[in-house]
């Protein structure tokens, strides 16, 4: 059947120019950019399971201890059972490697949590699927919803 | 920190000053890191200097705030422009009409006032996103549903304020249709209740829309002549059930019948919302038949798609139907469905299980959530670079044109879209295998949604000179569209033109009248204030 989501597909297939994804700079101000390398600071590392690329990133801050939630694509479900939650009292960090739509959503609810991208990369693309991007969202100070 | 056109410097100064005086330092941003947030992210002009950007962004908590805010603005003629969660993403983002305004940010204002599930009705402020609302019913077991847009994260009061529609029952699905009452910070700052709202101690704000008197409601929806801070909702009782079934038919001239009858079907109320589609098209570059016909000068006559649909050994239409409700009930409306429409020859069914509530944690997964009032972000899930996508964009711009809902007017929209796509020399996002949107209840809207680039300006441009086009195109056929991006607002109100303009001439009355330093909205719905008003 034909829903938005159709609708959007067909937008987004059509033929009409090679894209690269644009990334805004990380902000300056963000506090906790050391989580990349320190997974204890990490409330959560996203793992979307299409990609082997995620897979291998969240393994291995498993590895050290941080704590890994797995999704295929579709974030709703992290996002309502776990981590809006935990935002409304504590604007916890979280890390992933994942295609620019999951992390486009996160982005846009963590402003209104106190929090910001604080680490940003995109990652050399292997094969056909979209750019991944390896990113930490940690807490800012501003500009929060509750 | 850019400073609001026409405003002096000492002027923004004192506003600031007097923002912060109400609402703490911490809700009034002026950093450009701050101010960043508030950009269309979708913004077709991404980057250049036509771009709408925000001078700062406040965000108060309460609709007493609020009309402080208003009367401040008022005294130094600062431009404000309101949101409620700001993810009016397609159709303009949170930023607003005119670079330099100060966006009201209601986040803060996330109350679920009172949800009924006996009288069935929900009363919220605007930060209320439909995942709040579904929470807040689902903690506390009530036996009501909320209808939701796609995706959830949107607000409850803003999606209906911008017409947004959703996809259950019609009466529920068209979001300001089912709204019941409003509370408004008008432009002086005065507090204003609608409907019911206006009684004192009302006992039924959220159920009957009407009060007494004139209703003035509509003026807020796509409006920009107050801020509106609680609204009432209808809500639909949770059902026992659903199922749905999908209708083939063979035949392109199928459709004709097929929508009459499922339009019989959804106004008697033996359905919940259909969905038109086709199997034929598919995603993608077409295979090199469909090609074939596609790239010609000419449209492919029915005969020839007809062929080439059966050569695909595929019905050309296919349309699902929804039900909600008790299990022998939904069991005796499908058959009688289905009687109805086996009158076209080679219309045959398949059925999908039928779903008892609560669901299995399999059968949640694969149900379309939206059919059934749940909230989700999976459209975001898609985008991904494949075969079939080599391009993913960096947004889109919605393209929305109310035709009537008839198969007759879907195939001249094909028709017509097609042919301007082809005139401008763009790729055409519309195929006679094209469907449109069934949100409305009674209209289809022919949505198109453009993919906008960020570091490619001049296909933007080339995108907004077959929006333009395409809105001419439509008016043409008396088609307009129901919403739009603001770098077309302008555009579309302008086909609205009945004698001169007069509905514009009102509005812009009502505008000099409520809001006479024009602070609120500037240009929303081409509706200008009139120091920016240009001559038509």
């Amino acid at each position: 059947m034909t829903t938005r989501r159709d609708f959007l597909q067909l937008a987004l297939t059509a033929p009409l120019l090679p894209a690269s994804l644009r990334l805004a700079s990380p902000d300056s101000r963000v506090e906790a950019a050391s989580a990349l390398t320190d997974p204890g600071t990490l409330y959560a590392v996203l793992c979307d399971e299409r990609f082997a690329e995620s897979v291998a990133f969240a393994e291995q801050k498993a590895s050290l201890g941080a704590s890994v939630r797995r999704f295929r694509g579709d974030i709703t479900d992290f996002w309502y059972q776990d981590l809006s939650q935990r935002w409304k009292t504590d604007p916890v960090a979280i890390a992933g490697v994942t295609t620019h739509g999951p992390l486009f959503c996160l982005e846009r609810w963590a402003w209104d949590h106190g929090l910001r991208i604080a680490e940003r990369q995109d990652l050399p693309t292997a094969g056909e699927h979209e750019t991944l991007i390896r990113w930490v969202i940690a807490p800012y100070r501003r500009n929060v919803r509750t | 920190m850019a400073i609001p056109p026409g405003v002096r410097a000492a002027d923004w100064a004192a506003a600031l000053k007097q923002f912060i005086d109400v609402l703490g330092s911490q809700w009034v941003f002026t950093s450009d890191e701050d101010v960043a947030l508030y950009r269309d992210a979708y913004s077709p002009f991404w980057g250049e200097p036509e771009e709408r950007l925000v001078s700062a962004a406040v965000a108060p908590d309460t609709t007493e705030q609020v009309s402080q805010i208003v009367k401040i603005a008022n005294r130094y003629r600062i431009p404000l422009f309101s949101i409620s969660t700001g993810k009016n993403l397609g159709y303009g983002g949170s930023a607003g009409n005119v670079s330099g305004t100060v966006i009201v940010d209601l986040k803060r204002m996330n109350r679920v006032i009172e949800v009924d599930d006996e009288r069935y009705f929900a009363i919220v402020e605007p930060g209320v996103a439909y995942f709040d609302l579904y929470r807040h019913i689902q903690d506390r077991k009530l036996k009501v549903w909320i209808d939701t847009p796609d995706p959830g994260w949107g607000s409850v009061v803003g999606n209906s304020l911008d017409h947004g529609v959703g996809y259950t029952y019609g009466v529920y699905r068209d979001h300001f249709h089912s709204h019941s009452g409003l509370e408004v910070v008008m432009p002086n700052g005065e507090i204003v209740r609608t409907g019911m709202g206006a009684l004192p101690g009302s006992k039924t704000w959220g159920e009957y829309r009407y009060g007494f008197g004139p209703t003035i409601d509509g003026l807020f929806a796509q409006g920009n002549v107050g801020i509106v801070t609680k609204m009432g909702f209808h809500l639909m009782p949770a059902p026992e059930a659903y199922q749905t079934s999908v209708v083939s038919v063979p035949k392109r001239r199928d459709l004709i019948p097929l929508v009459k009858i499922v339009n019989e079907l959804e106004y008697s109320g033996a359905i919940g919302m259909p969905q038109y589609g086709s199997a034929v098209g598919g995603f993608g570059p077409p295979n090199p038949a469909l090609a074939a016909l596609l790239n010609r000068p000419t449209n492919p006559t029915d005969e020839e798609l007809d062929q080439y649909a059966a050569s695909q050994n595929r019905p050309y239409w296919r349309c699902e139907l929804q039900w909600y409700g008790p299990a022998s009930v939904i069991a005796t409306q499908m058959e009688y469905a289905k009687a109805r429409l086996r009158s076209i020859p080679g219309a045959a069914f398949t059925d999908g299980p039928l779903l008892q509530f609560p669901l299995t944690a399999e059968q949640l997964d694969r149900v379309h959530k939206v059919a059934i009032g749940i909230p989700n972000m999976a459209i975001f899930s898609i985008g991904a670079r494949s075969p079939l996508n080599p391009s993913p964009s960096d947004g889109h711009l919605w393209f929305s044109p109310i035709i009537p809902k008839s198969g007759e007017a879907i195939l001249e929209a094909q028709r017509v879209f097609m042919d301007v796509f082809r005139q401008m020399g763009m790729p055409s996002l519309t195929t006679p295998f094209s469907t449109p949107a069934t949100w409305m209840y009674r209209a289809f809207v022919f949505i198109m949604g453009f993919p906008v680039y960020r570091n490619n300006p001049a296909q933007n441009k080339k995108t907004r000179d077959v929006f333009d086009r395409l809105i001419k195109a439509a008016a043409e056929h008396g088609w307009g569209e129901y919403r739009t991006p603001p770098a077309f607002q302008d555009a579309v109100m302008s086909t609205y033109n009945f004698n001169n303009h007069a509905l514009l001439r009102v509005h812009e009355t009502i505008k000099d009248a409520l809001d006479p330093n024009g602070i609120l909205a500037a240009g929303r719905a081409g509706i200008w204030p009139k120091h920016l008003r240009k001559a038509r």
